[in-house]
C-alpha cells in the first residue's frame, strides 16, 4: 500500500479542507476520516497471524484479506460506527468519515505498482476483477509520504489560518 | 474473510495464484501465471524465498530475470509457474533494502497519531456505552482553554 502514513497524511488534508466546507465536520471527525484511512490495512494482522494458519487451525477457508476490499471494508466501518455513542448525528457522521477514509486508502492502493500490471479486487464482492493499475509507486516508497506531509502541512497551516 | 477464502486463482478477473496458492498446490499451478514475492536467498541461480503463513518458506528458482538484484533484497515476481518450483520472469520489481523497515515504522507512527488523536478528541461515555466527540480535545483542556 502506500505506506500507511501517507494514507493517514492524506486523510487529514482532505477531511480538514472538507472541514471548511461543512459545519458539523470538526477535529474529532477529522480523525475518524483518518481512523477509515487506516481500515484496510487491518489485513496486515496476517503478518501476525497468518490466514493460511487460522485455516489450519479452525477448518474453515480464512483470507484476512477481504478487509482491504469494498465489501470488508464497509463491514469494518458498520463494526466502527457501533464503537461511538447510538446518537443518530454522531453515528451518520462517523459513517461517513470512515467510509471517505476508508475508500481512499482503497483507491490510492488501487494505483500501486505491481508486476502483473493489475492491482486487486478492490471492488469485491460486487466483482472480483482486478483493474488494470498505472504503477505510480510502491508502498515501500518514501516519496508520495513526502507530498503527502506536505499537502496535510499547507492545509495544516491554511485551517490556522482561517479559522 | 470466510467467504473471501474460499475464492480459488481466477486469471480471467485476474487475481493469479499467489504465495499462499503455490505453496499449498504448487502443480495445480504449473503452466499458469502466478504474482508471488518474498525475500532472496540467493542470485545465481536467482532463489526467492517465497513467503508463507501456513509453514515452511517454499523456495522458488526465478528465471529470466536480466537485471541486478542482491541477497537479501525483497522482490515481487510476476511469472510463468514451471516444473521443479521455476517461475519464469514476465515481470519483476525489486524492493529496496531499506523499503520493508521504512513501511513498517512508517506506518507504526501513523497508528500512533491516529491513536492519540482518537484519545485527544473522543471521550468515552459510559451511560451510553460508546465514544463522544469531544467539545475541547484534551489538549485544549490542559491548556486552560475555556469553553466560549
Amino acid at each position: 500500500m502506500t505506506d500507511l502514513l501517507a494514507h493517514v497524511l492524506i486523510a487529514y488534508a482532505v477531511f480538514t479542507a472538507a472541514s471548511w466546507r461543512y459545519s458539523w465536520l470538526n477535529q474529532s471527525y477529522v480523525t475518524a476520516g483518518m481512523a477509515g484511512a487506516m481500515i484496510p490495512d487491518m489485513m496486515k494482522i496476517a503478518l501476525i497471524l497468518p490466514g493460511s494458519k487460522v485455516e489450519q487451525v479452525f477448518g474453515i477457508p480464512f483470507d484476512w484479506e477481504a478487509i482491504h476490499t469494498l465489501g470488508g471494508t464497509f463491514l469494518s466501518v458498520l463494526v466502527g460506527v457501533l464503537v461511538v455513542i447510538p446518537d443518530p448525528d454522531t453515528r451518520k457522521r462517523v459513517f461517513i468519515c470512515l467510509s471517505f477514509g476508508g475508500a481512499s486508502h482503497l483507491f490510492l492502493d488501487a494505483l500501486l505498482a505491481k508486476p502483473s500490471g493489475h492491482s486487486y479486487p478492490v471492488f469485491w464482492p460486487v466483482t472480483r476483477y482486478s483493474p488494470p493499475t498505472p504503477g505510480l509507486y510502491l508502498s515501500t516508497d518514501w516519496l508520495p509520504t513526502l507530498i503527502a506531509a506536505i499537502f496535510a502541512g499547507v492545509i495544516y497551516l491554511a485551517n490556522y489560518r482561517y479559522s | 474473510m470466510i467467504w473471501f477464502g474460499t475464492l480459488s486463482p481466477d486469471q480471467g478477473t485476474w487475481n493469479p495464484p499467489k504465495n499462499n496458492d503455490l505453496a499449498e498446490n504448487y502443480d495445480e499451478y504449473i503452466g499458469e501465471n502466478a504474482e508471488i514475492g518474498g525475500n532472496v536467498v540467493s542470485t545465481e541461480p536467482l532463489v526467492l524465498d517465497m513467503i508463507y503463513g501456513g509453514g515452511k518458506n517454499p523456495k522458488i528458482t526465478i528465471e529470466g530475470y536480466e537485471g541486478e538484484v542482491s541477497e537479501g533484497r525483497r522482490i515481487v515476481v510476476y511469472g510463468e509457474v514451471k516444473k521443479d518450483k521455476t517461475v519464469e520472469v514476465i515481470d519483476m520489481i525489486v524492493i529496496p533494502q531499506t523499503g520493508v523497515w521504512y513501511a513498517y515504522i512508517t506506518s507504526f507512527v501513523a497508528g500512533l497519531w491516529v491513536l492519540g488523536r482518537i484519545l485527544n478528541h473522543w471521550k468515552p461515555n459510559t451511560d451510553l456505552w460508546g465514544l463522544k466527540p469531544r467539545k475541547l480535545s484534551w489538549i485544549e483542556i490542559r491548556r486552560g482553554d475555556s469553553d466560549d
